[in-house]
């Protein structure tokens, strides 16, 4: 589960072509024959597995392509897409009233996200109206690059959808960004409240005697920053849902990569267990030293142990499931540098375009 | 009934003579040659007569845990450090509570008359202007006087201060339209709530005088405006909020520090002549009678209360509290 900042496919490319790296490195250890057993058979695994994996992409894509059903594959997603941003609309709108679910919101601040939301919503809707064709075209190519694999046909299918999504995407960290500014805020301001300050150096708080015009000007910034707050705490509740939402169309996709690229563990796992332990152990060192610069080092013995039977823990299988849907949605305020300048970019982008269309709207009142 | 009594603690010291004859250490930390043990033997009724000394170098035959009753607690002494106060002294130093307590009382007051608009926004910049500038002239005033030996020195702390003030009325400024239509959402009565909590707060943080573990000049100040800005979200246009918070600012951060120069008495009669004035003005006799009440118990019944108790002090002092270096 490696959470890098690029699209599935190339980290599929990634990950083939490091067991293809490996794979070589132990044909030339195959005469030596120091590690024995192990990595010959872990060889053979990895080529069984990319056939396997070829075999059931070529069976679905086969089985999809003979019976249409990439066609309603396709309209299945441009609706979705569009559903989800006709939706997203009616939700800003509703924000927008003032007394969300009877909230009361902050009237000025209200009206402004919720107006800069909706230019943006509105330009990205324009746009997919006009690009419907090209999502039909697009799933069908998927389908037939499911040729390749099933991992290549799930990854770029995961890659398209978020692609889509790029505008929930970003809507959600935009919203994100401004609550855990506003929070990060409040918290420091509410240490100078108590007349206090966080050290840096010693990591610590200290108490410290403010000067008279930085007391008065962190106050009056405090008492805004609490009373705004329930504001941005709906906008980013919103659109967290509908993050979640789309996550919960792409995680299963990605889950399926995941399983068949540790299908080889899961496979040896199998095969071994009636092995000794002093094998087994061996094969372990050796499946992390393959897969080893991952995140997901530990997931791997994990799964093996839990098919194992053995070292099975409900933390970790916990661990497994929520980790991933959970660590996509705080994504945007933990520290990632590239990624948040990647996304910081996107949305000044996206700020830009939602100016100049605001002003493009405006001129016609 | 005696004799065996006797004949068993005859019994029980020759055992402990035995003891010490077998572990020689024991005896010789103690100072005691074996020989004396003897002669303690023999003689242990002089030794149960022999007084009582709270020492550990000499044996004495009592035993580890005896009290003696002519000696207990000789050294305790009472109320050594304590001071008896006068009523004069307790009344005027009770003056700067009765000042804060004013300058809350005149800033709610102050605050109900510009929102029936009794009191115009104009005005009320003005005078806290007036006020601030003769706060902020007297102390540089006072600054000039005490650094007249450094020229450059007064010089730059004018302008630091006016600098700072400057960049906050500019900031006050700025910020005004925001706090009007703060609090647009929420009722009223929270508002009330918040405010009532919040000058609670800065009545109790604040800095009286005396050092207390409890004083918090931040908490205190920031109360205060916290209060103000809730108030000032009530009003109707910018410039409304703009001077009541600029009064706010004048009353609970300025004001304090002409406190430390002036007599007590003074600033006390005035501030409470002011207060009592603008609410008989505004014709807020409910707040008028309970402001006097509060202001005479703290003044009067408080310090009466305080003498009337005095002589129930018992601090205990002695010899087994912790050794002062001096």
């Amino acid at each position: 589960m490696e959470f890098l900042p690029c699209p599935l496919v190339t980290q599929q490319l990634h990950f083939r072509w490091s067991a293809l790296r490996y794979m070589q490195k132990t044909c030339g250890e195959l005469r030596s024959k120091r590690k024995g057993i192990s990595s010959r058979a872990l060889t053979m695994a990895v080529l069984v597995v990319t056939l396997l994996d070829i075999a059931s992409g070529c069976s679905v894509a086969y089985a999809l392509l003979t019976n249409n059903i990439h066609m309603t594959l396709g309209e299945m997603v441009s609706k979705y897409v569009l559903e989800t941003l006709e939706s997203t609309e009616q939700l800003v709108t509703w924000l927008k009233t003032g007394v969300p679910g009877g909230f009361k919101l902050n009237t000025p601040l209200d009206h402004f996200l919720g107006d800069k939301f909706l230019t943006v919503l509105g330009f990205v809707k324009n746009i997919y109206l006009m690009a419907e064709p090209c999502i039909w075209c697009t799933v069908t190519i998927i389908v037939v690059s499911s040729f390749g694999g099933l991992t290549v046909g799930l990854s770029l299918l995961y890659d398209f959808l978020s692609f889509l999504n790029l505008c929930t995407t970003s809507l959600f960290i935009f919203a994100a960004r401004i609550f855990s500014i506003q929070l990060s805020a409040l918290r420091s301001l509410a240490r100078l409240f108590m007349g206090k300050k966080w050290n840096k150096l010693r990591m610590r708080v200290d108490s410290c005697d403010f000067d008279m015009s930085r007391l008065l000007l962190g106050t009056v910034l405090f008492t805004i920053l609490l009373f705004l707050v329930p504001t941005t705490a709906m906008y980013y509740l919103v659109f967290a849902f509908l993050r979640m939402k789309q996550l919960a169309i792409q995680i299963p996709l990605r889950m399926g990569t995941l399983i068949i690229n540790r299908l080889v563990m899961i496979l040896w796992s199998v095969i071994t267990s009636t092995l000794d332990e002093e094998s087994i152990g061996s094969l372990r060192l050796c499946l992390q030293r393959s897969y080893g610069n991952t995140n997901c080092r530990t997931c791997v013995t994990k799964v093996y142990g839990v098919l194992n039977g053995r070292e099975y823990s409900l933390e970790e299988l916990k661990d497994l499931v929520v980790k991933l849907p959970v660590e996509e949605i705080l994504y945007p305020n933990k520290v990632a540098n590239e990624f948040q300048h990647n996304m910081l970019v996107i949305s000044l982008l996206l700020r830009e375009l939602s100016l100049l269309f605001n002003i493009f709207l405006t001129r016609d009142r | 009934m005696l004799l065996t009594s006797s004949v068993l603690r005859r019994v029980d010291i020759l055992y402990n003579c035995r003891l010490n004859s077998r572990s020689p250490s024991i005896s010789s930390a103690y100072g005691i040659p074996l020989n004396q043990s003897h002669v303690n033997v023999t003689s242990y009724a002089e030794n149960m007569e022999r007084p009582w000394r709270k020492i550990l170098y000499e044996k004495q035959d009592y035993s580890d845990n005896y009290v003696d009753t002519k000696q207990f607690l000789n050294g305790l002494k009472r109320n050594l450090h304590t001071r008896t106060y006068k009523f004069q002294e307790l009344a005027i130093a009770s003056g700067t509570i009765t000042q804060e307590f004013s300058s809350v009382c005149l800033f709610v007051s102050v605050f109900w008359c510009v929102q029936e608009t009794w009191l115009l926004p104009t005005s009320l910049l003005a005078c806290s202007v007036i006020v601030g500038l003769s706060v902020v002239g007297y102390n540089s005033l006072v600054f000039v006087y005490q650094s007249r030996h450094k020229p450059l020195a007064h010089f730059t702390a004018v302008t630091e201060y006016g600098v700072s003030a400057i960049v906050f009325i500019l900031f006050l400024c700025a910020v005004s339209p925001i706090l009007k239509t703060l609090t647009e959402a929420i009722s009223t009565d929270t508002i009330w709530a918040m405010t009532v909590g919040m000058l609670s707060v800065h009545l109790v943080f604040h800095n009286y005088g005396p050092e207390q573990d409890m004083v918090s000049n931040s908490i205190s100040l920031n109360a205060a405006i916290f209060a103000a800005v809730c108030l000032a979200s009530r009003l109707p246009t910018t410039f409304h909020v703009f001077s009541i918070v600029f009064f706010a600012v004048g009353l609970f951060a300025l004001l304090p520090q002409m406190r430390k120069a002036q007599h007590p008495l003074v600033l006390t009669v005035t501030s409470v002549l002011i207060t009592t004035y603008l609410l008989w003005w505004a014709s807020l006799l409910l707040s008028l009678v309970l402001y006097t009440l509060t202001v005479l118990t703290i003044t009067i019944l408080a310090p009466a209360w305080l003498l009337k108790l005095q002589h129930l002090k018992n601090n205990i002092y002695g010899p087994w509290d912790e050794a002062v270096v001096q």
